[in-house]
């Protein structure tokens, strides 16, 4: 189990590699590209900023305690998309050239070949404004509050991983998407329309809005679960909602598995 | 042409056995009516791509795998290299069946595809390489003395450290090749290799190909380049319309239309109407130069020069085998 993990990782790492030549024949692009991601992504923290200072803000959320939750949904989206989302394209790209099938020619799983090739650094911008967001949030709130502190660390590093696995459900199942809807260009925008209720505490929605959110599309788990955890205010639906969000990344495995089964590619 | 059943002397190393493969395809008008409607609501048709073909291909071979457009080609050598599951049938490659078990069955494969690049367009070809030799599980040692053996034979020793872009499209294919064999496969399937290349990269190619042959590999080549079949494939399975039309070897194809000649007939008197039986004219040259196909069957050659002196006196004639790629012709349409 060891060899064969250790065997992944290291045909993983190489195809990263590869990528990341790749991306580097033309830097200033990927300059320009990790800036403007990071800047992009940092919109919605310097508008809570404006909306803090100026008096308003979300019910029973200090200022810094809802930066710390915006700057968990961008670190979680700083690992899965250079890692995850850039699956989407290249994946489109394959079918529509009909260029799919080389990579089932290969004696590996096609979901690691994929990930592997489609390494996207720029995207590491998203993960840099998040750490610095939560690195100027975190001195500023009291952390575990009344409970242990290291439990509430730990409890968020866990809620993390799962907030990072939710985001590669969604690469995965966009992924998925892409075998039928070749022309889908708007399956980014549907998602960051959706994802950007991460952004928010909790008591901002209604409860049926609320219900959506962890239930049917696991959204919360991207941010507001993690903080809340963090600062020591768990959420009273967290195992029901951390269950759905393994569900609902088990389920995106089979629907892959399924399109990667029909997938018939385009002619010879 | 009557099917003729390929035969097999050796074991054989692919057995294909009543392969189907049905697409639902959906059909829409060209008119903005019918655009419109099509978005609400398409018809379906089935089509049978591959219906029910057979063969088998013996260790070390190099079959040529012919047939027009739409033929069923592809579909075939999807379903062989498992990238596709078949409606029905059964196939066995190095014993076993391409579409289970894939990863296991695409280790001890190779495919080279003329149109599609496993190379990535901005690293240089020697990346790649190395990307296939963790892909592949390639022992180190094993692995550079492949490439070493590759690199040599293909000539191409300063190119692998250029950019992929910056390749010809003869280089680019020369790597396509070694991406291909590094992993030293049993069977490898070649789909049009020689498109778009020049004489000199197809000589170079061909010379592999037979090299490899050489040394064990079996290759099943699809192509159009009829050159490429000439000068590499001993058999031939021809496919039209999803079905085997021919199966044999190269003289066996020849042979059967070598029925037919070609007679480039230069005259004393200008031929008027030719009428006689097994004898077609194809083109007047000029007054006295025509251009004749003989069905010897029905007329013998000796018989059809004398009637032809007598007739028109013979400055000259020219017999040729009718050329393969009219032969190709007769079995397409």
């Amino acid at each position: 189990m060891i060899a064969r993990l250790r065997d992944g990782l290291a045909v993983y790492f190489c195809l990263l590699r590869g990528a990341l030549a790749a991306r580097m024949t033309d830097r200033a692009d990927l300059g320009i590209s990790m800036i403007i991601m990071l800047l992009a992504d940092l919109v919605v923290p310097l508008t809570t900023l404006l909306v803090y200072q100026h008096g308003a803000g979300f019910t029973g959320w200090q200022r810094d305690e809802a930066l710390l939750l915006q700057a968990t949904f961008l670190i979680a989206k700083g690992i899965a998309f250079p890692f995850c989302f850039g699956m989407i394209w290249t994946t489109t790209e394959l079918v529509r050239e009909g260029t799919f099938e080389l990579l089932l020619l290969k004696p590996r799983s096609t979901l690691l070949l994929l990930l592997g090739h489609s390494f996207q650094p720029e995207d590491t911008g998203k993960l840099l404004g998040g750490i610095a967001l939560f690195c100027l949030a975190l001195p500023n709130v009291t952390i575990g509050a009344d409970a242990d502190s290291s439990a509430a660390l730990l409890g968020f590093a866990a809620l993390l991983l799962l907030a990072v696995l939710t985001l590669f459900g969604f690469a995965l199942l966009m992924t998925c998407l892409s075998f039928v809807w070749i022309g889908n260009s708007r399956l980014q925008e549907i998602f960051d329309a959706v994802s950007a209720f991460a952004l928010y505490p909790h008591g901002i929605f209604t409860r049926s809005a609320l219900g959506w959110l962890t239930w049917v599309i696991p959204v919360s788990v991207l941010g507001y679960l993690p903080a809340s955890v963090l600062l020591g205010r768990p959420d009273p639906a967290l195992p029901l909602a951390v269950g759905g969000a393994l569900c609902f990344v088990l389920v995106v495995i089979g629907l892959w598995r399924m399109m990667l089964a029909r997938y018939a590619s385009a002619g010879g | 042409m009557d099917r003729q059943a390929g035969t097999v002397a050796v074991e054989p190393i692919i057995s294909v056995r009543t392969l189907r493969k049905t697409y639902t395809t959906f059909e829409r008008g060209s008119t903005f009516a019918e655009t419109l409607k099509s978005v609400f609501w398409r018809k379906t048709r089935e089509v049978d791509a591959v219906r029910g073909i057979s063969f088998a291909i013996g260790a070390g071979e190099i079959v040529g795998f012919l047939g027009p457009n739409g033929a069923g080609k592809s579909t075939t050598l999807k379903m062989l290299t498992g990238v596709l599951y078949p409606s029905d049938g059964e196939a066995t490659v190095l014993g076993m069946t391409p579409w289970h078990d894939r990863k296991r069955y695409v280790a001890h494969i190779g495919a080279v595809f003329g149109q599609k690049s496993q190379l990535m367009w901005d690293i240089p070809p020697l990346d790649a390489f190395h990307m296939n030799r963790a892909i592949y599980r390639l022992d180190p040692a094993r692995f550079e003395h492949t490439l070493q053996t590759l690199v040599t034979l293909l000539d191409v020793g300063d190119q692998v450290r250029k950019p992929t872009r910056q390749l010809s499209l003869g280089e680019r294919m020369k790597c396509e090749f070694i991406m291909a064999m590094l992993h030293e496969p049993k069977v490898v399937f070649l789909d049009e290799p020689t498109i778009g290349l020049d004489v000199f990269a197809k000589e170079r190619i061909r010379g592999f190909i037979r090299e490899m042959n050489a040394r064990g590999t079996t290759f099943i080549l699809t192509t159009h380049d009829l050159d490429d079949i000439e000068q590499l494939a001993r058999r031939v399975i021809v496919i039209n319309h999803g079905c085997v039309v021919f199966d044999g070897d190269m003289a066996a194809l020849q042979h059967g239309v070598g029925q037919t000649k070609r007679i480039r007939l230069a005259t004393a008197r200008p031929p008027g109407e030719i009428d006689l039986p097994g004898v077609t004219l194809l083109e007047r040259i000029g007054e006295t130069r025509v251009l004749l196909e003989l069905d010897v069957r029905r007329q013998p050659l000796p018989a059809f020069v004398r009637w032809a002196d007598d007739a028109f006196g013979i400055h000259d004639l020219v017999i040729e085998d009718v050329p393969i790629e009219d032969i190709i012709k007769t079995l397409y349409a």
